[in-house]
């Protein structure tokens, strides 16, 4: 297994915006799995410190709280993505795939590898 | 702006938050848990591997709490906590300082608001800063009758000038009559009224409460009689009567309609002239009064495009011309002064309160000093603590922040302390009126003196923790943890501080030693001053006699009233005077008779009086004879004083000699000693006595001389004066000393705050010196120990501790004593009869200063020369 990468600051909130946005509400535990399952866990993640920017993103208005029941009868904090959220993921992203673009135009072309 | 407050409010609801935090990671593991177990794992690997994966939870929740809330404003709020936590706990310490903070700050604040409300607050006119005071003489001089100016030139300015919008006018003599007021059932009430022009609220732009101001038949000659009442007069004496516009009430037993009365922020007395509460205003009758001579101080508003310059010019210019057009001018002094109102209200006091904010800005110096030296001590002691908490992950920042922190709140608990202080200081001296100070009425602590004193405090806090700050920039905490907790010697740089900041204690508590000497030297020559007259057992009070006395009937009254004085047993004598001492007065142009163009003639202050005065006020007659009361009618003669004698004839005796008054000729048959009559500090200038009788004055101050003490015999008086005429008012029976009080009332204030700050400038050095001293001797009681052990005479080790102390002394002395004659010029306009360098002054205060010192010095070298050597070498803490 390579190593796992860290996250850039601010990334992390990228990630969880479009998880949110594809699955809809979720429990902070939900994010973290989702996002392990598709980095095909690339990314390096304590788990624990997914709360801090779930707050962060709740008080600058992107994403909604609210206290629900899981599927397996727990209580939990469900997480939505608001209308905001949704402008801020479709400017973010753009704004990654214009980075990505210039900056691949920069490097050499690499080989395939894991 | 939401996201801020929704921050503080995470701050505030930090508990709750916290819990659900917890209960998030807590379902987060479980859950984790339960798909671990689905994917096959034994229960305790399942709950070990979810709790690895969510990772520390103490990590979670600070970082959470950072996310969500403000971390600067947390920590400041921990810091805050612990600083209240680690100061109460050090009672001892934080009592004395609080106390030092209290007074340094409380003084500063009272002074502050003296200085804010005398000086720097504008007058409470509209647009104050377009009125001027025109008065007719040369700056400086100070004889009122000299500074007024005639109806004529006042109507002249105001036909001509172009740049004033218009000229309002006073009559400045009226502290010498009393209106009684009477009729309606209660006690006579002696009060003070002033004459104004018509439109003199109109030019200050005072707002009635009630009613107008004066129409122009009021001001006219036989104009229906009017009045306008302040606003205490109307609460406190007509209950507030809404009614009361358009009644009439009885002044010396004539019906006075009232037409007004006044705001209550309009104070006329505070203003125009302090130490006297004015409650009426009446309508000044122009043409009446322009056969008076120089009767008006007036006031103008000047136009938005004039300035004062421009204003003074023009009224040169018109004044200049009057003289030529208009005949009647001759021979009279015309003047056209012209300053800004509020240079005239509070110039004589600005010099003194300039001086006296200096000296407490001083005081608040010092206070840091000692308190600087004070939070360095206390910083070493508390080395091993901050040394912990380094190890424990605080920053350099964060203890920097912390120790400011502390020393923030130990200010915040003197201003506390100081503003309280403050507050009933200014009640007590706005209530009691114990100092005749202009616009007095107006000190309170309001916004902008807490802003100043909030200013100050974060300067104080930053000034006195700025030590232990830097000391932990520098060293950053861990380096304390390996030394040994004596505490180093070495640090010289913390050493030297220590020593400057005594030096500079020492210095400044010198000159403000100085400068309250000379002032108090200087009050002490004041009152030594050569009155004239003999205050102590003596007492007066106001009379006039209203008009249900017929002119013919005034001289009757006169002879009854002092019959009837003299005759109460306990009364040595009883007298009339229009013009007490101290208490106002006029002048009136006075030649020989064989001078007949009036080459030589003077001006003399006039005082009408009934037989027996100079022997009831105790004024030496030095030739010829009192008045008596032959000299009612018959001749007119006159009473000189030595000065305007000796300026007459300087070659002979002028009795017998004749003289010529405006009235006409007359004939001096008497000269008195000199008495003081503007103020102590000023020479008599020429004085004449004439015989009330004569001039059928109704208005004059009556004075007693009494056996003993005058206010026990209050109740006889009283009742007497009741008997011959109930009517006349007797509330305001004072003891003559009441005159020289207020004569020397601000000088005394002055000195007494000086002295005071001087005081506090003493024991606060010598608090440093002994600290200094007492810390030195602490950290070296090892070495004391060993050498005492080795056997050093304690003698010698009481001289070299003391000698450490005294060197800083004699540093600061000698600064302090430079410092002083430096800053000589600033208080030489506040003394009277003593040098600004006054060498006997210097030595005195510096040889007090160094005996304090040395005691305070003494006493810790002491203890060092009594330490026991066995303890001293054993605790080696």
């Amino acid at each position: 297994m390579t190593d796992k990468i860290d996250l850039l600051p601010g990334t992390l909130d990228l990630l969880v915006l479009r998880t949110l946005h594809t699955l809809g509400p979720q429990h902070g535990y939900g994010i973290a799995r989702r996002i392990e399952q598709v980095s095909e866990r690339r990314v390096l993640l304590n788990q624990g410190t997914i709360y801090a920017s779930l707050v962060r993103l709740q008080q600058d208005g992107w994403i909604d709280a609210e206290w629900g029941v899981s599927d397996n009868n727990r209580r939990a904090k469900f997480y939505s993505i608001t209308s905001k959220g949704r402008q801020k993921l479709t400017r973010e992203s753009e704004a990654w795939w214009r980075l990505a673009d210039v900056i691949e135009s920069f490097l050499e072309p690499r080989e395939t590898d894991r | 702006m939401k996201r801020w407050l929704r921050k503080l409010v995470a701050v505030l609801r930090k508990r709750p938050l916290d819990d659900e935090l917890r209960e998030e990671l807590d379902a987060h593991i479980d859950m984790l848990t339960e798909d671990n177990l689905a994917a096959g794992m034994e229960p305790d690997e399942a709950r070990r591997r979810a709790r690895l994966a969510v990772g520390n939870p103490a990590v979670a929740q600070e970082l959470h709490r950072d996310a969500r809330g403000l971390p600067t404003l947390e920590s400041f709020l921990q810091d805050l906590r612990y600083a209240y936590r680690t100061l109460t706990r050090d009672w001892g310490f934080t009592l004395v300082a609080v106390s030092i903070l209290g007074l340094g700050i409380g003084a500063n604040t009272v002074v502050y608001g003296l200085v804010d409300a005398l000086i720097l607050q504008p007058l409470p006119f509209a647009e104050p800063d377009r009125l001027v005071w025109i008065s007719n003489g040369e700056p400086g001089a100070t004889n009122p009758s000299l500074l007024a100016s005639r109806v004529l030139t006042f109507e002249g300015w105001r036909e001509a000038s172009t740049q004033l919008a218009d000229l309002a006018a006073f009559s400045p003599f009226f502290t010498r009559d009393s209106w009684a007021l009477t009729g309606d059932g209660r006690d006579p009430e002696p009060l003070k009224g002033v004459l104004v022009t018509d439109n003199f609220l109109g030019l200050l732009g005072v707002p009635l409460e009630l009613g107008r101001s004066f129409s122009t038949q009021e001001v006219s000659v036989d104009g229906p009689a009017a009045v306008i009442v302040s606003h205490r007069l109307w609460t406190q004496r007509f209950e507030s009567d809404p009614a009361l516009v358009g009644r009439a009430i009885e002044l010396n037993d004539v019906p006075y309609t009232v037409v007004g009365v006044l705001p209550r922020d309009f104070d006329f007395g505070s203003a125009f002239a302090p130490g006297y509460r004015v409650d009426l205003l009446l309508p000044g009758i122009l043409e009446q009064m322009a056969g008076w001579g120089n009767t008006l101080s007036v006031v103008g508003r000047m136009t938005p495009e004039a300035t004062v310059a421009s204003t003074r010019q023009e009224l040169e210019a018109i004044t200049t011309n009057l003289k030529q057009e208009r005949p009647e001018l001759d021979g009279w002094v015309v003047f056209a002064n012209t300053i800004p109102l509020q240079e005239q209200v509070n110039g004589p006091v600005r010099g003194a309160l300039w001086l006296l904010w200096g000296a407490v800005i001083l005081v608040l110096v010092i206070v840091c000093a000692n308190l600087a030296n004070l939070m360095l001590v206390r910083s070493v002691s508390r080395r091993r603590e901050l040394a912990v908490r380094a190890a424990l992950g605080a920053g350099r920042t964060r203890l920097m922040r912390q120790v400011l922190t502390e020393s923030l709140t130990l200010t915040l608990f003197g201003v506390a302390v100081g503003v309280g202080l403050a507050w009933a200081a200014l009640r007590l001296i706005v209530s009691r009126q114990a100092v005749v100070l202009p616009m007095l009425e107006r000190v309170r602590i309001d916004g902008s003196v807490l802003t100043v004193t909030a200013a100050t405090t974060l300067l104080v806090a930053l000034v006195i923790g700025a030590g232990p700050a830097l000391q932990v920039a520098r060293r950053g905490g861990l380096a304390a943890l390996g030394q040994s907790s004596r505490g180093t010697v070495g640090d010289r740089a913390e050493h030297w501080t220590r020593s400057g900041l005594v030096v500079a204690e020492i210095a400044l508590a010198c000159t403000l030693l100085i400068g309250a000497g000379l002032l108090v030297r200087s009050f002490g020559q004041i009152l030594e001053v050569e009155l004239g007259f003999e205050p102590g057992r003596r007492a007066s009070f106001q009379v006039s006699a209203g008009a249900r006395y017929a002119d013919e009937e005034v001289g009757r009254f006169h002879l009854d009233l002092l019959d009837t004085l003299r005759s109460l047993s306990g009364v040595e004598g009883a007298a009339f005077s229009d013009n007490l001492p101290l208490d106002g007065n006029r002048s009136w142009g006075l030649r020989r008779s064989d001078d007949p163009d009036g080459e030589d003639s003077i001006s003399a202050y006039v005082r009408l009086v009934s037989d027996g005065y100079f022997e009831t006020m105790g004024i030496d007659v030095l030739a010829g004879r009192e008045l008596t009361r032959d000299d009612t009618d018959g001749d007119p003669v006159v009473v000189l004083n030595e000065t305007a004698a000796r300026t007459l004839w300087p070659e002979r005796d002028p009795i017998n000699e004749s003289a010529e008054l405006y009235a006409g000729p007359t004939r001096v048959v008497g000269v008195v000693a000199d008495v003081r009559h503007n103020g102590l500090d000023e020479e008599s200038g020429a004085e004449m006595y004439l015989p009330i009788s004569r001039f059928g004055v109704r208005n004059f101050s009556t004075v007693v001389h009494t056996d003993g003490d005058p206010r026990a015999m209050a109740g006889q008086i009283r009742g007497a004066i009741r008997e011959l005429d109930p009517r006349i008012p007797f509330n305001d029976y004072r003891p003559l000393d009441h005159l020289v009080d207020r004569a020397v009332s601000s000088r005394r204030f002055f000195m007494s705050m000086l002295a005071g700050f001087a005081g506090m400038a003493l024991v606060l050095a010598s608090l440093g010196i002994y600290g200094v001293i007492s810390y030195s001797v602490g950290q070296r009681r090892a070495e004391i120990g060993v050498r005492l052990a080795l056997g050093a005479r304690p003698g010698r080790v009481l001289g070299e501790e003391m000698r450490r102390g005294m060197v800083l002394v004699g540093a600061g002395l000698a600064i302090g004593l430079i410092g002083a004659v430096l800053a000589s010029r600033f208080i030489g306009s506040q003394l009277y009869q003593v040098a600004a360098t006054d060498p006997a002054t210097y030595a005195g205060m510096g040889a007090i200063l160094f005996a304090v010192a040395l005691l305070a010095g003494y006493l810790p070298a002491r203890r060092a020369a009594r330490t026991n050597p066995v303890s001293a070498l054993r605790s080696d803490t």
